[in-house]
Formats: structure tokens, sequence, C-alpha cells
């Protein structure tokens, strides 16, 4: 999978007197120059071109291995990886940590509105969710990747057959064993690793029911990382399997959430202007790996083996950074299960209401709804939109004008409570990937699924030009860029001036062209 | 360069690597306050590791004992360590 920047962070780029146009205009493709660039050793993939201005504009696909070995990523990530084991070892070594009651070791979970400990309903919340979602999937032989202080192994372990845990932080791993000491009956059936995500050293091949890897991707220190672990994952799950990667800092929704977080921490005096600055700052310094769901749907292109992908919004009535910004992805693999005929309603003009959704539902054996309003985010995207426009003035007026307004969507567990109310099974989905957090819902009749094959709307292309933002690798994009530039300008004779966008991919429309309107508009809002 | 001085020209560093150039005193918070993060955290800690020998496995680990100039200079004298 290839390298990509980050949509939000703009240091790298190297600006040579370019600038892509705002607005979508038809512009020429240049295939000489596309050429060109992808003999370069770090480019695995490469479009050029002439926007009706005169400026000329590059999308790079890098070469994952150039980067890694060339350019220093794989030290730097391996670097990276130490430290946050340190931290994980950190929080396991205060006394809190010692004094945890069993099964609910949460010392380290902070917010990253307060800094402070995550409040304990919100956590326990948190735990339940996640468990009644992946019990769903019926796992027995289990593999958990990154299993921490047992949040889940201690919940789940009980009912399955076999449960190997991973984690590479000693000390957590240490409290988890003090724990099991307390449960001698899951000694026979409980295997602990101490090791790296990305070591499935003896670790046989089909030899598990369930992957297990539940808010730990962020701390993996690359996407290329990331397609080691998914790669040996997928061989690990035998057919008729499941992958469960969980509590995932959703890419679409990563301005929203820094502007929320920026914005609940500044002071009142604190003008606009320096929250548009602070929300920046925090984008381009950001150390987590967060995804697009299209991550995870691009992996069904990419292995035969992985039969289905979804996308779900994290459940729960608690209001917090994990129920707003994250989700859930579940790769089913092999088979090839047939799909719930469901048809989709598109959104009335002023968007889905209960009421609406009620009577469409009336007589109907399954109906879908596209594009709910998400009730969740809408404060955040006010703020967002807020931000875009507002002229200067301090925050703690901006504040006044956003509370007061009342919710337009719909908040996902109401869906959950209409299902029931009218005799439904209802799932919901965020693989479409509308980036102001909407989400469809199929309701359906029949047996309690909550895991049902549905025909959900599809993301756009322009949702797979990016997959992810690059963490800490602001340095070495800044060198890669350098080095393309100086090719570019040896290459070019007064036609020096060039606009360099790592992409993960170039979407391609059904003809196999290249989609040159999505690749421009994921790109725009940088 | 003294001890204390060390620790200070540390927390500068780390400051200035994020950008804030605003002064602090020797008791100012700076972990438990938010100008440093967690990850920056980590970096006080295997500073004090590798320059006292500090083994914060043995000792324990709080976010109060490095939280400032004074605290970190309390730990390091503390546990006993001269270097």
């Amino acid at each position: 999978m290839p390298w990509f920047r980050t949509p939000e962070s703009q240091s790298e780029q190297m600006k040579a007197g370019a600038s892509v146009k705002r607005e979508f205009q038809q512009p020429g493709l240049l295939s000489e120059k596309s050429n060109a660039l992808r003999e370069h050793a770090a480019v695995q993939d490469a479009a050029v071109y002439r926007q009706a201005d005169g400026t000329t504009v590059a999308f790079i696909v890098p070469r994952e291995k150039y980067i890694d070995e060339v350019l220093g990523r794989r030290e730097a990530a391996g670097k990276q990886v130490r430290k946050w084991q340190k931290t994980y070892d950190l929080t396991q070594l205060a006394k809190s940590a010692a004094a945890s009651p069993f099964a609910f070791n949460i010392a380290g979970w902070n917010s990253s509105y307060t800094r402070q400990p995550l409040p304990a309903e919100d956590m326990k919340e948190w735990v339940e969710t996640t468990v009644e979602r992946i019990s769903t999937l019926e796992p027995s032989e289990v593999l958990e990747i990154g299993c921490g202080t047992g949040l889940l192994l201690l919940r789940l372990a009980p009912r399955c057959k076999r449960y190997v845990a991973m984690d590479f932080a000693p000390s957590v791993l240490i409290r988890l064993r003090e724990q099991l000491a307390q449960a001698p009956a899951l000694n026979q059936k409980v295997e602990l690793l101490e090791r790296s995500a990305d070591n499935f050293d003896g670790l046989q091949e089909n030899g598990f029911s369930t992957v297990i890897v539940n808010s730990v991707a962020q701390h993996f220190p690359s996407q290329t990382y990331l397609n080691r672990v998914m790669d040996n994952a997928i061989r690990v799950v035998r057919p008729g399997g499941k992958i469960f990667i969980g509590d995932q800092r959703n890419l679409l929704l990563h301005r929203a959430c820094a502007a929320s977080v920026e914005a609940f921490q500044a002071a009142p005096e604190t003008t606009v202007a320096e929250l548009r600055t602070r929300i920046d700052g925090r984008l381009h310094q950001e150390l987590q790996l967060v995804l697009s769901p299209t991550y995870f749907l691009a992996l069904k292109q990419r292995y035969p083996k992985v039969s289905r992908v979804e996308i779900y919004p994290r459940r729960g009535n608690r209001d917090n950074e994990m129920t707003r910004f994250r989700f859930d992805a579940i790769l089913g693999i092999g088979g090839d299960p047939s799909k719930q005929g469901v048809a989709f309603l598109a959104p009335p003009a002023d968007g889905w209401h209960l009421n609406a959704m009620r009577a469409a539902l009336a007589g109907q054996q399954s109906v879908g709804f596209a594009r709910i309003r998400n009730a969740r985010l809408e404060p955040d995207m006010r703020l967002l939109d807020q931000l875009s426009h507002a002229p200067e003035r301090p925050i703690s007026t901006l504040r006044q004008e956003l509370h007061p307004q009342p919710a337009h969507g719909i908040h996902p567990e109401e869906l959950f409570r209409l299902a029931a109310e009218t005799g439904y099974e209802v799932a919901i989905s965020g693989a479409a990937c509308y980036e102001d957090g909407s989400y469809d819902a199929a309701f359906f009749r029949g047996e309690p699924n909550m895991f049902p094959a549905i025909p959900w709307p599809q993301a756009e292309n322009k949702a797979f030009v990016y997959l992810s933002n690059a963490p800490g690798q602001t340095e070495i994009r800044e060198k890669l860029a350098r080095e393309l530039l100086s090719d570019w300008q040896q290459q070019s004779s007064g036609d020096a001036s060039v606009r360099f966008y790592f992409v993960d991919s170039l979407p391609c429309k059904s003809d196999g062209s290249i989609d040159q309107e999505a690749l421009f508009s994921a790109t725009a809002s940088t | 360069m003294d001890q204390k001085s060390k620790i200070r020209d540390f927390l500068q560093q780390l400051l200035a690597q994020k950008g804030d150039r605003k002064p602090f005193a020797n008791s100012d918070s700076l972990v438990i306050s938010g100008r440093l993060q967690s990850v920056d955290a980590v970096e006080i800690v295997i500073f004090l590791e590798e320059q006292w020998g500090l083994d914060f496995a043995q000792i324990g680990f709080d976010e109060s004992q490095i939280d400032s100039v004074d605290a970190i200079d309390a730990l390091v004298q503390n546990a006993g360590v001269t270097k």
C-alpha cells in the first residue's frame, strides 16, 4: 500500500509557485511528465496535470520500500513504537493502576479534552459495547493484538476455547497476569505473548476464528506497519472467521475532532484566527495513526480471502471522543454471504426525522435510509463551518452562538430504540464515508443479527485518495519532496513550477482512466 | 552545569520543539497543566533514565514526579543518585 500525505498538514508540500484550484476544472494530463516521475525509485505511481491557469500539479503515490529504507522511516518507526511501549508501561507503574478493580484497569485512558482520566461510566460503556459487538462474531479461538490490561480478554476468554493475547508493554502484561491469577479457570485457555503487533512468529495459518485489534492501530507508526499486521491477521484467520478492528480514530473526522478539542481547551479570549492556527498545529503534530474507513474497504480488493468489510459507528449513549469520532471495522474472511435485499431511500430535503422514518417503515419488510445526519457530531460540524468563514472574534462569542442550537440529525442510538419499538432489526453503517459524519441505516424483519450483509451505499472515489494520515513523518516527507523537486527541475527547461501532493491512490473511473475530479476534490481541502 | 540547570535545559528544549517558547519558573507545572503531553513525559523519563540511571519500575511513576523542574530535581535527589 502506498505512502501518502495527510490532507491536513501542508508544510511538507514543496511550493514552487503553483497552487491547486479550489473549483474543479478539467485539467490536462501531462503523460510525459507523469511517466518521467514514475521512473524515480521513490515513486510507485504518478499523475501530473496542467491546470487552466497554467500551474502544474503532480499527484504522487510514493513507493513504501524507498520511504522505509532510503529515507529512514523504518528506523524512526522503531523509535516511535518503543516510545509508545514506554508510555503504556508508565501507566501501569502508577499506584492507581495497582489498585484497580478486577477486569477494570483503565489507567492511562485519558480524555483528549480534559487530559484527565476518562469517567469510569464512559469506560464501562466503552468496554460493554465492544464486548457485545465482538460476542456477536461468535469468537472461539481468539488472537488479540494489543490486549492491554485485559479489559476485553477477561470478559471474552471465559466463553472461548483458546485465547492468545499479545502486548508489547511488559508492565501491562504483569498487571494482566496478576488479574489472571485471580481467575485460575482461564489459565488453561489463555496464552500471553510479550511482543510487538507485527510479530506473528509461530502463529499458524488459519489457526484462529477471530482476530481482535481494538484501540491499538492508532499507536502503529505508519500505514505500512498496519499493512504488515493486517497481512498476517488475514493469514491466521480461517475461512468463516472475522477480524475486528475496533475503536479506530476516523480520518474523515480528524479535523472536526481537533477543532472540538482545541475549542474546548481555548481560553475565552482566544480569537478565531488563533484557534485555526492551533487546530492546524494539532493536526500537524499528530503522533497517532488516524485511518479512513476506506483503508479497510480497500482491503477487499487486495485480499481474495476478505469477503466483506463492514464499517460501524461506535455504539453508546455516552458523549465522548470515542462515540463521536471513532469507528469499528469488521472483516469477514472467506465465503460470499448473500446480501439482504434492502432498497435505500434518499434523505428528504430537510434530512431524516424519526417520524418520517417511522412512516416509511409501515408495512415494509425492509427499508434503508441513506445519509442520516449524525446528531452526535452536529455541534462539531457547526464549529468547523463557523471556523471556515467566521469573522475575527473571541472564542467566547463563538461558543455562545453555537451552543443553543437544537439538533437536526438523529443520534444513532435513537435508531436502535426505534427498531425495538417497531419490531425491526437495525444495522447502521459508515461505509459511505460521508464527510460530515452522516451514516446509513437498514431496518429489516428477521432474526437478531448484528453482522448482517447489507448492500450499503458505497464511498465515492475521492474517499480512497487518502487512507490515513502520516504521523511523525514531516521530515521524511520534506526530504522526499526535495528529491522529487530537484529531479523535476533538472528535467524541466523553464517549467520548474510544480506542486506535489502525496496520495495513497490514484482512483480510477469505470473506464479505467484516472478519476481526476476525485483527486482534485480530495486535495482541495488542503 | 548543575543538576537543576540540566533539567531546566532539557525541559526548555522539549517545549521549544513544540513551538512553546513562553518563559517558565522552576516550580511551574508543565505536564499536568498540559503544556507537555504524555509523549513528552516519556521523553523526560528516558532522559532521567539515561542521565541519572533512575529505574521507574522500582520507584513507581506518577506525573506529579516529573511535573516541574523542582519536582524532577527532588525526584533525582530522593532517588539518591549522583552522576
